[in-house]
């Protein structure tokens, strides 16, 4: 019994891990923009198609060097996204801005289906192995989640508090205006934002190639999972992101033990409706 | 002036998406109900037809296809609609008199998809459906189909079709059949005392869960089972719980998309218990997605098997490489017999209208197809034989043909 539930404690916390960054990084967007991304989904299906499907697959390039080089496409696809959708939809009314976003992210899905095709693919050997600890059997898949999303967010966090541009996305996310008039480029910021968001997108899409492999619907219930784990955790605030995932994650793992299995993909949803009804800030959220 | 013409692209944007190709269904949010219409004249014709005039005319068969193109299992589809392309091809090749149209709608493998498909096909006036694949979308369009009195041919294989529809004829081994020989093989071949069943919750799954448990109770075998939601994206909950119950063997009857999944599940949580699966594992795009380190050793139920001493099997494999460059597989060589029955109907009923071909399907009998030998029942089942495979890595090696009685 105690093996099981260390095993289902650290798929939890693994799987926690990713809904911590999908959650990261739409609050990214959120907070600079004041939008609801609904395409975040379809760009981390993007960033894996661009790493395993182009680089990889097409182009034979090492996996490292695969990465690299998709980092610097999101990025380009980030900013480009800042450009045509975000920067002029922020001063729309809340329908056209919802609209702009979905069909955004309709547009990735078609072109991705008409570039790949609709055959699943994955990247052979990627992060796969078991650690044996003791009688305990450890996917290394999940290991390496936790860490990759440990890094990424320390590293966030350390930009975010120490660099000027970091900086300058808090300022923008507490008051745009206030920041313009302190001389801060609010449109290029958000350029930035959108960037460090599919970055973000891409190793979240990399990460669960191995769980989901690279299909045109691999993100569709982290992306869910990662909105409600931004929810309970408290909305638009980043280390609240982290803390939801996480929570989020070991509920949903832990719920096997109580209910049966076949309804676990219903527990974040139902952990987000009772924080909505409790507890709306989120955990580390504050009243408005 | 800015506003507005944000507002036009954002409008044409909208108009574009919205007919552009096919969309999915794999979010909540997703309200796209386009769909793809491929039509392929194989003949020369007159291309003003309509289509009530192309369902009179003795000399026209339009085929309706409600493939899933998109959705959660797309190569299905597209390996489907491929078959038939090449059949509907070499049909005209070979100098077939009757002109075949395929009216190809995309059920997006969705029940409603499957729905919005057949209906269209209806109204479009074709004699014959083919498709859709899954057992839970054939149940969903069922009584349409058989309202419209149109004949339809699936590869749905729950047990909970047999006998369901009037029009419904079904051109795989019912489960009926394969999860015995699934069930069997766990005390066969694995010496079973103990099993698990791991099955999906949909018509497919649970009819296969049903067989089984009846047949591990018939026999005084012990059992305990999990399920698990298709399309679920972590099943380390059931994988250990039925490792934590000292199982002989665990059946899986799911379907192969979500078998890469599960094996990887078990593979990566240590599991050493002796698995039979369904006839996922045995199919060439599912295994791209597994390691080989997974499955060695299984056991599964094939239906394609590529070189079975068979002169359609030794004709279908290659011409279908060669049109596709890619490898036959069990969707492909499933309805490209699909096709040959039809035509074999066509011929026996005496007639390109839906009553005839009906009255034909009934007739088929010993007609060789890649999967086997179609001979139609009183229940309107086709296909009655399942070959026991057992996986050398990635290579499923024939055990045995098992023929229903």
């Amino acid at each position: 019994m105690l093996n099981t539930i260390l095993q289902l404690a650290i798929s939890g916390a693994a799987l926690g891990f990713v809904y911590a960054l999908v959650g990261i990084e739409y609050s990214l967007i959120w907070n600079a923009t004041g939008l609801l991304n609904f395409s975040h989904d379809k760009i981390i299906t993007l960033g894996a198609y661009i790493v395993a499907g182009i680089f990889f697959t097409r182009m034979g390039l090492p996996v490292p060097v695969s990465f690299v080089l998709s980092v610097i496409v999101m990025v380009v696809v980030g900013v480009l996204m800042a450009m045509i959708i975000l920067n002029p939809l922020r001063k729309m009314t809340t329908i056209f801005t919802i609209m702009g976003t979905i069909l955004f992210g309709r547009i990735i899905y078609e072109v991705i289906r008409l570039v790949y095709g609709s055959r699943p693919f994955t990247i052979s050997g990627l992060m796969s192995g078991t650690f044996h600890i003791g009688s305990l059997a450890v996917a290394k898949t999940n290991v390496y989640m936790i860490v990759i999303a440990g890094v990424v967010v320390a590293a966030l966090q350390i930009f975010m508090q120490t660099t000027k541009t970091g900086k300058a996305m808090r300022c923008v996310s507490q008051n745009k205006k206030a920041s313009e008039l302190m001389g801060i480029n609010v449109k290029q910021n958000i350029c930035i934002t959108a960037a460090i968001s599919s970055v973000i997108c891409l190793i979240i899409g990399f990460m669960v190639i191995p769980l989901y492999n690279v299909t045109l619907t691999m993100a569709s219930m982290i992306g869910l999972k990662g909105f409600a784990a931004g929810v309970v955790g408290g909305f638009g605030y980043l280390p609240g992101c982290i803390v939801g995932g996480i929570v989020v994650g070991l509920i949903e793992s832990a719920s096997v033990l109580v209910i049966p299995s076949v309804y676990k993909d219903a527990v974040a949803f139902l952990v987000l409706i009772v924080f909505l009804l409790i507890k709306p800030s989120g955990i580390m959220g504050k009243k408005a | 002036m800015k506003k507005k013409l944000l507002g036009l692209l954002l409008a044409v944007s909208m108009v574009v998406s919205l007919t552009a190709c096919s969309g999915g269904s794999d979010t909540a949010s997703d309200t796209s109900t386009t769909d793809t219409t491929e039509t392929t004249d194989t003949a020369e014709s007159d291309s003003a037809e309509t289509a009530d005039d192309a369902a009179a005319s003795s000399d026209v068969l339009k085929i309706g296809v409600a493939a899933a193109t998109t959705g959660s299992d797309p190569l299905e589809g597209e390996r489907m609609v491929q078959a038939l392309e090449l059949a509907v091809q070499e049909y005209t090749d070979n100098g077939g008199t009757i002109q075949v149209e395929l009216d190809i709608q995309d059920s997006q493998g969705t029940t409603d998809g499957a729905l919005n498909a057949v209906q269209r096909l209806i109204s479009d006036g074709c004699q014959v459906i083919i498709g859709p694949h899954k057992s839970t979308q054939v149940l969903a369009v069922g009584e349409t189909v058989d309202a419209a009195g149109v004949p339809f041919v699936s590869g749905g294989t729950s047990p909970n079709l047999v006998g369901q529809f009037d029009t419904l004829f079904t051109c795989r081994t019912n489960d009926e059949l394969t999860a015995v020989i699934g069930a069997q093989a766990c005390i066969d071949e694995l010496g079973a005392q103990k099993v698990g069943i791991f099955y999906g919750s949909d018509d497919y799954g649970s009819g296969g869960f049903t067989v089984a448990s009846q047949y591990f109770e018939e026999n005084g075998i012990e059992y305990v089972s999990e399920v698990y939601n298709s399309g679920d994206t972590d099943v380390s909950g059931q994988v250990l719980s039925l490792m934590n119950q000292d199982l002989d063997c665990i059946l899986v009857w799911a379907h192969g998309a979500d078998m890469p999944l599960i094996f990887r599940t078990m593979n990566q949580l240590g599991s050493e218990v002796p698995v039979v699966a369904a006839s996922g594992i045995a199919i060439g795009q599912y295994l791209d997605l597994m390691e080989a380190e997974w499955v060695d050793g299984y056991y599964g139920i094939g239906e394609w098997i590529a070189n079975r001493d068979s002169e359609v099997v030794q004709h279908f494999g290659p011409a279908f490489e060669e049109a596709t460059g890619e490898p036959a597989e069990m969707f492909s060589a499933t309805y490209y017999g699909a096709f040959l029955a039809v035509m074999d109907a066509v011929e026996k009923g005496g007639g390109t209208d839906s009553a005839s071909i009906m009255e034909g399907l009934k007739q088929v009998s010993g007609l060789s197809v890649p999967l086997g030998t179609y001979t139609c029942d009183e229940n309107q089942q086709l296909l009655h034989e399942a070959v026991l495979v057992q996986m050398d890595g990635k290579d499923p090696v024939e055990i045995r043909t098992i023929t229903a009685e």
